[in-house]
């Protein structure tokens, strides 16, 4: 019988044979994604050790033993292998030293290089588990993982943490594509907004407990977008579901809710060889702002309207096809789609990383599980925003502002604790205005939609997350950079306005900035 | 803006550019972009709910 713990030194080949202890055919779990990617992957965050935990007792499987495999003629073993990886070479004898006496240097060894764990499931072919790895280094303030949450892990009795997002495979039985993003997503939720968080049989249940597929639940098939929104209204939350046409719009969607560390879903239609071939589902763990000067949109009506969030280049999701934190990469290209029945369609995509560009991502649709008071969505926001952009651009090329290049504007939500923390920490404010915006009341969701240009702080707009959208959102104003904000009201006070701007969403906002002239802003010295 | 001797552009200064905001041509020009603005917001919102028809759809791959 394998030893309950053991230890090797990080190789392609120790990782197949600990992941592969349980599968039916060898030569099948080799075919899948998943075990080279998980080597690239390991290697990359610089794993030098697997420690083996058999007769592993993990909770969202035995949930899926329990309701499932427990009946089947031939039924798995219910005890998993959770294997833990660290960034420094750890032999057996540093095991057996704290084993037999106290070994405060070994316990030190392991927490210091942790890099997390994988369980691997006892099935015949979908075997990888609840995964928390190590995310990818910042690439020198490159790439974000925001959503990350700290998991406990007690090896031996070692406390041991790791920042990640869980992570794991479908298994074709309980759960499908659209269960085990949920499943991820809702690792975060739960700690964010204080849910219960349900294994992905679980949530399968309840996502087709009051919208039944045409067929069976198990084996799962397959979550259409009503059963998803179910599925997250089951846990307490309120589902905001919305369709991006371009890449642009995706990314700058995802960007405004995952900064403030809002975890999303997104599903697209997935085509092989730019034939569709059906609908996938991922959650989003991240992205990388890999584009260094300010990108303005390709959207000709938005007239060069830039935001923060075009800098994006690639977003990081776990894919259950793949991994934990795979690529998908924004292809600017259009490309002419096979969409079925003898219909093309010219679209731009988003590439995986993991099929040498064959494998490519349209038609995207982002789910939000949000707080029910976020009642405000993201495309609220900039609506309000590009207006009074396009007058300030005017503003800017015609008189002799500071602002030496076009506004770029970064729009995310996020909570008032998060921004006064930040408040508390800053050293531009000047004491007033810092205490001013401290000691404010706020609302516990906010936008922030703050202006730079050519990285200089310019201004920063506050909106209350949680009103009303026929109401003024407009709840603070911080200003670095006076001239240009007082230039746009004195604009806004010359204007008769025409009746027709009173019938528009940006009105309330107007006549907030009109009638708060001197504006009660928050400036530096 | 003015335009100098040699065609080149010449921003405003404050003054200037309060002054401009406070003319007809001014506030006419600015009345206009933010009209223009509010538009094309108003079009992209009509673009957007079409494309909520998309959101019929099974994943399951």
């Amino acid at each position: 019988m394998a030893e309950l713990i053991e230890v090797r030194p990080f190789s392609f080949e120790n990782l197949k044979e600990f992941l592969f202890e349980n599968v039916r055919s060898k030569v099948q779990a080799e075919q899948k994604n998943h075990v080279a990617y998980l080597n690239d992957y390991l290697t990359k965050i610089s794993a030098k050790t697997i420690l083996a935990e058999r007769e592993y007792v993990d909770r969202d499987f035995l949930e899926d033993f329990s309701a499932y495999y427990v009946r089947c003629f031939n039924e798995p073993r219910r005890l998993c292998v959770r294997l833990h990886f660290f960034s420094v070479e750890v032999v057996q004898a540093d095991i057996d030293a704290f084993l037999k006496a106290l070994a405060p240097d070994k316990v030190k060894l392991l927490q210091g290089n942790y890099l997390g764990f994988l369980v691997v499931k006892p099935l015949p072919f979908t075997l990888v588990g609840r995964t928390c790895l190590h995310t990818y280094d910042d690439a020198n303030g490159r790439r974000f993982f925001p959503v990350c949450r700290e998991y406990e892990v007690n090896l031996l009795g070692v406390p041991l943490k790791i920042n990640s997002l869980a992570y794991q495979e479908q298994d074709h039985v309980v759960a499908a594509c659209a269960t085990s993003a949920l499943w991820s997503v809702f690792q975060k939720t739960g700690k964010k907004f204080q849910h219960a968080i349900p294994s992905p049989v679980e949530i399968t249940k309840s996502a087709s407990l009051t919208v039944p597929l045409e067929s069976r639940t198990f084996p799962n098939k397959g979550l259409n977008t009503q059963q998803i929104a179910q599925a997250i209204r089951t846990v307490g939350l309120e589902p905001y579901v919305t369709a991006c046409k371009s890449n642009e719009e995706l990314v700058a969607t995802a960007y405004a809710y995952l900064k403030g560390a809002f975890p999303v879903l997104y599903g697209f239609l997935q085509a092989d060889n730019l034939v569709v071939k059906g609908g996938h589902a991922v959650a989003v763990t991240g992205y990388s702002l890999g584009i260094s000067k300010p990108v303005s949109s390709k959207q000709p009506k938005l007239n060069g309207f830039c935001l923060k969030a075009f800098r994006i280049d690639k977003i990081y999701v776990h894919d259950d096809q793949i991994g934990p934190n795979a690529r998908m990469v924004l292809d600017p290209a259009f490309a002419n789609f096979d969409m079925g029945g003898g219909k093309f369609e010219q679209k731009e995509s988003l590439t995986s990383s993991v099929y040498s560009g064959a494998i490519r991502a349209i038609d995207h649709i982002l789910f939000f599980p949000l707080y029910h008071k976020i009642r405000i969505p993201f495309s609220f926001i900039q609506d309000l925003i590009s207006p009074l952009d396009r007058l300030l651009e005017l503003i800017r090329t015609t008189m002799n502002t500071s602002w030496a290049e076009r506004l770029e504007w970064d729009i995310y939500l996020t909570t008032a604790n998060d921004l006064k923390q930040e408040i508390m920490k800053s050293t531009i404010l000047a004491e007033k205005d810092r205490r001013d915006i401290l000691l404010a009341r706020l609302p516990r969701y906010i936008w922030r939609a703050s202006a730079t240009s050519a990285g200089k702080n310019a201004f920063e707009f506050i909106f209350d997350a949680t009103g009303i959208e026929q109401d003024s959102l407009l709840v603070h104003l911080i200003v670095e950079d006076k001239t240009g904000v007082e230039l746009l009201v004195r604009a806004l006070n010359s204007m008769p306005l025409a009746p027709y701007f009173s019938a528009s969403e940006i009105w309330p906002l107007i006549e907030w900035l009109k009638a708060n002239n001197p504006i009660p802003v928050t400036s530096t010295p | 803006m003015a335009t100098n001797k040699d065609g080149s552009m010449q921003l405003l200064t404050k003054e200037e550019g309060i002054k401009w905001m406070e003319s007809l041509a001014g506030k006419t020009a600015l009345e206009q972009a933010l009209e223009d603005a509010i538009k094309v917001t108003r079009e992209l919102q009509d673009e957007r709910m079409g494309e909520l028809r998309k959101l019929d759809r099974t994943f399951n791959l």
